[in-house]
């Protein structure tokens, strides 16, 4: 008699699972060329998030306040949109107390600012702030 | 006009000449150093080598800290006619901004004016009062200051109509590159195709450094194997 209430049970679960199981999307042919429509591409992600572009220039327009300390604390304009608007890491810029051997650049020799964690490459600037990058172009394009 | 330095790192023998003359005609700051040599070994023992490299303000075409210093509003740097970049102490706020932006390092950042001396004791120089100094020279707390091409110098040439004679007479040529014993330094007019400058800069291929910044400096190397 058990045996008849266990596969009765069996069998209404299976039942009800089959029920509530979602019916599967005909799967999508994926063309070589053009990206599924499911699938987010950039351009649909950064309507969704503010790209680095959007934000950099919401802070020249001033529609991000980063206030008016223009200095180079923690809490002036200068850290203040690298590393919280931004949400740039330390170690973005500060690559370590020391220098490559080859690295000419004058303040080498010069102790860094007590607190500071570290010497800044300006390579690093030169991602953004080349001619034609997201932030205020400071450096020109390469040359020969 | 357009004022070029030319330095022959072949022919530098590290010497400190230039360094000094810069702080004796600058009024030097302790620890801010207008001109800076930087040294390193190039080959493999035992064929080794000892490079110096003569560092100082680029005085680039497109200077980057006047870019920025004119982005927030300041305008305390200018570039003249002549191609030179210059600070204006009253109107600097001190925000290191064109620190930040350097890719040369050039700009130094004036804590607070002290005596070379460490007991306090003022040089003939310290005693020149601010107001008696080239504006060049009036240094404030809390301001940057870098190399001026020793504007002081070149502004003098200017008045006396003797353009021409810029890097040709030491009185209108910079300290540091009138002092270099060895002639490693040359400064000209390189808008003048017949000036040393030019034609060092032709038949050395000399060079500038970190080109990739765009900054298209005013200050050229003759580098061990040429251009890079």
């Amino acid at each position: 008699m058990s045996r008849y209430l266990y596969l009765a049970v069996i069998f209404v679960a299976v039942i009800l699972l089959s029920a509530c199981a979602q019916p599967q999307p005909p799967k999508q042919k994926v063309s070589p060329t053009l990206t599924p429509a499911h699938i987010e591409t950039p351009a649909v992600t950064s309507k969704k998030y503010a790209s680095l572009r959007d934000i950099a220039e919401k802070i020249r327009n001033g529609e991000i306040d980063v206030g008016n300390d223009y200095t180079m604390s923690l809490n002036g304009r200068f850290h203040r949109i690298h590393n919280k608007v931004l949400g740039l890491d330390c170690s973005t810029c500060h690559v370590g107390s020391s220098y490559a051997k080859d690295f000419l650049y004058q303040r080498k020799y010069k102790v860094p600012s007590r607190g500071a964690p570290g010497v800044v490459d300006r390579g690093v600037c030169l991602g953004c702030h080349k001619k034609g990058g997201i932030a205020t172009p400071w450096y020109g394009a390469a040359y020969e | 006009m357009k004022l070029v330095r030319v330095i022959d790192t072949t022919r530098c023998i590290g010497c400190r000449a230039c360094v000094a003359a810069c702080m004796n005609e600058n009024f030097y700051i302790e620890g801010n150093p207008w001109n800076f040599v930087i040294e390193y070994e190039i080959g493999k023992f035992p064929n080794v080598r000892r490079i110096f490299v003569p560092m100082n303000c680029m005085h680039c075409e497109e200077p980057p800290c006047k870019k920025a210093c004119d982005a927030i509003g300041v305008h305390a740097i200018s570039k003249n006619e002549y191609g030179v970049v210059l600070y204006d102490y009253e109107k600097c706020i001190g925000c290191r901004y064109c620190i930040a932006v350097c890719p040369y390092g050039a700009p130094q950042y004036i804590e607070k004016v002290t005596p070379i001396f460490p007991d306090g004791q003022k040089t003939p120089y310290d005693e020149i009062p601010s107001e008696n100094r080239h504006w060049t020279h009036r240094k404030k707390p809390n301001t940057a200051e870098k190399c001026t091409f020793c504007w002081h110098r070149i502004e003098k040439a200017i008045e006396n109509e003797e353009t021409h004679l810029i890097g040709k007479v030491q009185e209108y040529t910079p300290a540091c590159d009138a002092v270099c014993p060895v002639r490693a330094r040359h400064f000209g007019d390189l808008d003048d195709p017949n000036s040393e400058v030019s034609k060092l800069i032709a038949s050395k291929k000399a060079t500038q450094l970190k080109k990739e910044a765009g900054t298209r400096p005013q200050v050229y190397y003759i580098l061990e194997g040429g251009d890079y």
